[in-house]
């Protein structure tokens, strides 16, 4: 039993990367109704920018928010320099084009630094959290800054001016410009904050599977599977739909044998599979009715 | 008495397809012109091109002042409220939230809360279903929530486009009374397109038909209402 | 400006209403001389003579590019003809080179005799894949086939599977003999005899694909791209056409995959990852979705994109040395264009969506028509 919960809550830590991960993957689509699967790349090298920052010299606490506000104005930046100029182009357009921004920042982030694997302390500090066995302080502060992100997140959309006129944005763009909206400057802090908001979720990630260029890919693919999983129409589902795709994948490491270790993308990729087919619009999110 | 907007000359396409052939129009500051004619002759396409919303050519003036270079949203910054064909409802927002979208080119905020609780006693309908999603509301209750959400804007002028489409008469009929209603204590300048040419001559003091493109007939809206021959020809009734 | 007076100003006489433009419904008849089909037969005859007038490292690049044609060619009967994305053909292409491996290696069957196998076997993975994807449009499916790429890998290294997959090591080909052997003791290199065997292949696939799109069934999966709603309620099976496409679309991707275990005689795990399944998309776009012809430049495009940083690589040093700044460039400089290799595969692509987001199908198309204009 104790194995158990210790699973539960090993899943739950872990589950607090792909929760940041999916929030971020939901905070795009809320922005543009699309997938970003550039996502991952960004987080990375915004981790990069601020690992930089600190091999420099600067406090953590300086570093850290700093990136945030870089990768804020980088996220806005790229999607009006590359994404506006094809926002009335086919999907497949845009698709191609998420690959292209994936194999620029991949590449570039090698370029600057290498593709040997650097450690990163966390911020948080090392050892037992309140002395207890089963969580280490990194992963309390993994989760206390996912749900603060989330609270936040939510009274941004729910109470702000510019929160209502994003989700307008995104809801309905005719009707939002028909308001007043300007659609596009929305879509842009989109982005920022979708950047902004990976950049947090890599630096959580960093200190436990270590920094290298290639360290998202598979995180991206668990980011979207919690975002599925909780419905994209829903940054609460993300971060349940995140935590619970930690828990499903430690258990079934656990339970499953020596093949459970080797089947967690796998997972994933079921897991995925199955919510769009039986409920696509995931545990939380709203049914979208297509009008014929 | 002056116009609050001018029209000349417009011509819109959509694509290769030319719609509009460079029609010319006016709506007098305070007043209620109507724009009639049958389907697919260039109506919605009139209010779609004031608002920048496709590729057009030609001269608009509001108060004066040009604006056909300007975006939407731009446009509906100076004061412009247009009500869109299928109501333009954000089906996924509430009925509050919807409401207060439609202020969000105000720039002060102040009386955004006023404004809401005036609008909902213009329409109690949409009072009771203020915490609802928009989307599920009826078509009559859409409508009015369309044309609160405009007059959230505290606009110059509205344009509203075929306001009774797809409602049953007795709704069209309440609705229309309305817009006379705020028309009348509002004092807003409106530009109505409709299908319904006797509610719309009712309500507009001046009428265009628009035919193919072109506007074939203007005048008078009671005097039109009292042509026969217009009447039969063109108004169908 | 008399306001009380209703002015009538129709025009007279009345104008007519201007009609759009129909596209027909039929198209001209087809020319057996067409300006297509002659290119086609030169480009035919050009492959063919091929093997006779170049080194065997070319043969074998071209080979490598029939194969990756065929890909191509798989995936745009799924997204070109149906509509659907795929961001995830590498696991049919994984499938079905994995499938020949093990047939000739574990089986013994003969090598040959593994392409209707693995065609049916990709077949099948690609229906049972298109069914729970039916219900997935445009992003999702982006997505679902998105996981199936990344899991793949994984998946291939599984160990209960092991014994049979070769596990991370993969499967060595033509273990016994090092090369294919060729059939009825013709006097040919076996390098050369494959790549004939990969182009009557491809022939023969791309003529069942134009055979697809002239057929019923093709003009059905062309409706469910243009207007699935339409078709439906016409009474066209969305379910059926649409798992049919995938099957059709992985079976042919599959028949790639194991074509290219018989060329790289190798199969390995690592060998079909996602960026595969990326290449094949970008092979498709810079081809031109829906234009099949453009299989060939886009198999061309998979072959040397990749290669283009090296390329890019040499041409800076040719005019750095004769200037001297060979020895200038700083460590970190040295072979830039290789280690920031995706940086300009990423440029390409911008460029290629911006400016020619049809490929090179559009391209040649917009020329055509230009011609024409020109011409009338």
């Amino acid at each position: 039993m104790e194995l158990f919960l210790h699973q539960i809550i090993s899943g739950i830590s872990n589950g607090a990367i792909y929760a940041c991960m999916a929030l971020s993957v939901v905070m795009i689509y809320q922005a543009i109704h699309h997938l970003n699967f550039a996502q991952g790349e960004m987080a990375m090298f915004s981790t990069y920018i601020a690992w930089q920052m600190m091999a420099w010299g600067l406090v953590w606490w300086l570093a850290i928010p700093l990136t945030i506000l870089i990768s804020l104005a980088g996220g806005f930046a790229i999607e009006r320099v590359i994404f506006k100029p094809i926002e009335n182009a086919p999907v497949l357009s845009h698709i191609v084009i998420f690959i292209a921004l994936f194999a620029i920042l991949n590449s570039l982030a090698g370029f600057i630094w290498d593709f040997t694997i650097k450690s990163v302390e966390s911020p948080f500090g090392k050892g037992p959290f309140m002395g207890s066995p089963l969580l280490g302080k990194h992963q309390a502060g993994m989760i206390g800054v996912t749900i603060v992100m989330l609270v936040g997140l939510w009274a941004f959309f729910r109470f702000t001016r510019t929160g209502l006129s994003m989700r307008a944005a995104a809801a309905n763009p005719e009707s939002a410009r028909l308001v007043g909206i300007r659609v596009s400057r929305m879509t842009a802090l989109g982005w920022g904050m979708a950047a902004a908001i990976g950049a947090v979720a890599g630096i959580l990630i960093a200190p436990v599977v270590f920094l290298e260029p290639n360290m998202m890919l598979s995180i991206l693919l668990y980011g979207f599977a919690g975002a599925v999983l909780g419905g994209l129409t829903s940054p609460l589902g993300a971060v349940i739909g995140g935590f619970l795709v930690g828990i499903i994948e430690n258990l079934a490491g656990t339970y499953l044998g020596g093949v459970g270790a080797e089947l967690k993308l796998s997972i994933a990729l079921v897991l995925i599979i199955v919510v769009l087919v039986v409920k696509p619009e995931g545990l939380l999110g709203r049914k979208i009715v297509q009008r014929v | 008495m002056s116009a609050i907007l001018q029209v000349n000359n417009l011509e819109a396409s959509y694509g290769a397809v030319r719609v509009l052939r460079g029609i010319s129009f006016e709506v007098q500051k305070g007043g209620v012109t109507t724009l009639l004619g049958a389907n697919g002759a260039g109506k919605t396409t009139t209010l779609r091109a004031l608002c920048g919303m496709i590729r057009r050519s030609g001269e608009i003036l509001l108060e004066g002042k040009p604006v056909h270079r300007l975006a939407t949203e731009d446009i509906v910054r100076r004061g412009v409220a247009h009500i869109p064909e299928g109501r333009g409802t954000f089906s996924t927002l509430t009925t509050e939230e919807n409401l207060h979208l439609g202020a969000m080119a105000r720039p002060n905020t102040d009386e955004i809360e006023n404004d809401v609780r005036k609008q909902f006693d213009y329409f109690p309908r949409l009072k009771e279903r203020r915490n609802q999603q928009a989307g599920t509301l009826s078509g009559g209750e859409q409508q009015m929530l369309a044309i609160a959400r405009a007059l959230m804007l505290r606009p110059k002028l509205m344009l509203l486009d075929e306001p009774s489409f797809g409602l049953a008469p007795l709704i069209t009929r309440q609705i229309f009374d309305i817009l006379a209603d705020v028309q009348r204590e509002e004092g807003t300048s409106m530009l109505l397109v409709e299908q319904n040419a006797s509610l719309a001559l009712e309500l507009a003091d001046r009428a265009y038909l628009i035919e193919t493109g072109s506007i074939v007939i203007s005048g008078d809206a009671a005097a039109i209402r009292e042509d026969e021959s217009v009447r039969a020809s063109y108004l169908g009734y | 400006m008399s306001d009380s007076v209703v002015t009538d100003t129709r025009p007279s006489p009345p104008a007519g209403a201007e009609t759009r433009t129909h596209r027909p419904a039929t198209a001209p008849p087809a020319r057996i001389l067409s300006p297509g089909n002659i290119v086609a037969v030169i480009v035919l005859a050009v492959l063919i003579v091929l093997p006779l007038t170049s080194k065997s490292f070319f043969v074998f690049q071209m080979n490598q590019m029939l194969v990756y044609a065929i890909a191509v060619l798989g995936l745009n009967i799924l997204t070109g003809i149906n509509g659907q994305f795929s961001l995830g053909h590498s696991a049919f292409y994984a499938i079905g080179a994995y499938s020949c491996a093990i047939l000739v290696e574990m089986v013994g069957v003969n090598y040959m005799a593994t392409l209707p196998l693995a065609a049916v076997i990709c077949f099948i993975a690609g229906f049972l894949f298109g069914f729970p994807a039916l219900r997935l449009e445009g992003l999702y499916l982006a997505l679902a086939t998105f996981a199936l790429a990344v899991a793949t890998p994984q998946i291939l290294k599984l160990s209960v599977i092991e014994h049979y997959t070769g596990g991370v090591q993969g499967i060595i080909m033509f273990s016994d003999t090092f090369e294919a052997p060729v059939p009825f003791g013709l006097p040919m290199e076996s390098s050369t005899w494959v790549y004939y065997f990969t182009l009557a292949v491809f022939v023969l696939v791309y003529i069942l694909a134009i055979a697809l799109i002239r057929s019923r069934t093709g003009r059905a999966m062309m409706a469910i791209r243009d207007n699935p709603i339409a078709a439906r309620s016409m009474g066209v099976n969305l379910s059926y056409y649409k798992a049919t496409a995938f099957g059709i679309s992985a079976m042919v991707t599959g028949i790639a995959g194991a074509l290219s275990a018989i060329v790289i005689k190798f199969v390995a795990p690592d060998s079909f990852t996602f960026f595969l399944a990326v290449l094949i998309l970008v092979g498709m776009v810079i081809g031109g979705v829906g234009w099949l012809p453009g299989c060939i430049i886009g198999g061309l495009a998979m072959l040397y994109l990749p290669n283009i940083a090296e390329q890019l690589d040499d041409v800076i040093l040719l005019f750095a040395r004769p200037l001297g700044l060979a020895d200038a460039l700083p460590g970190n400089l040295q072979n830039s264009a290789i280690r920031l290799s995706g940086v300009i595969y990423g440029f390409i692509l911008i460029l290629l969506i911006y400016l020619a987001p049809q490929g090179a199908g559009g391209l040649i198309r917009a020329v055509v028509s230009r011609l024409k204009w020109l011409k009338s």
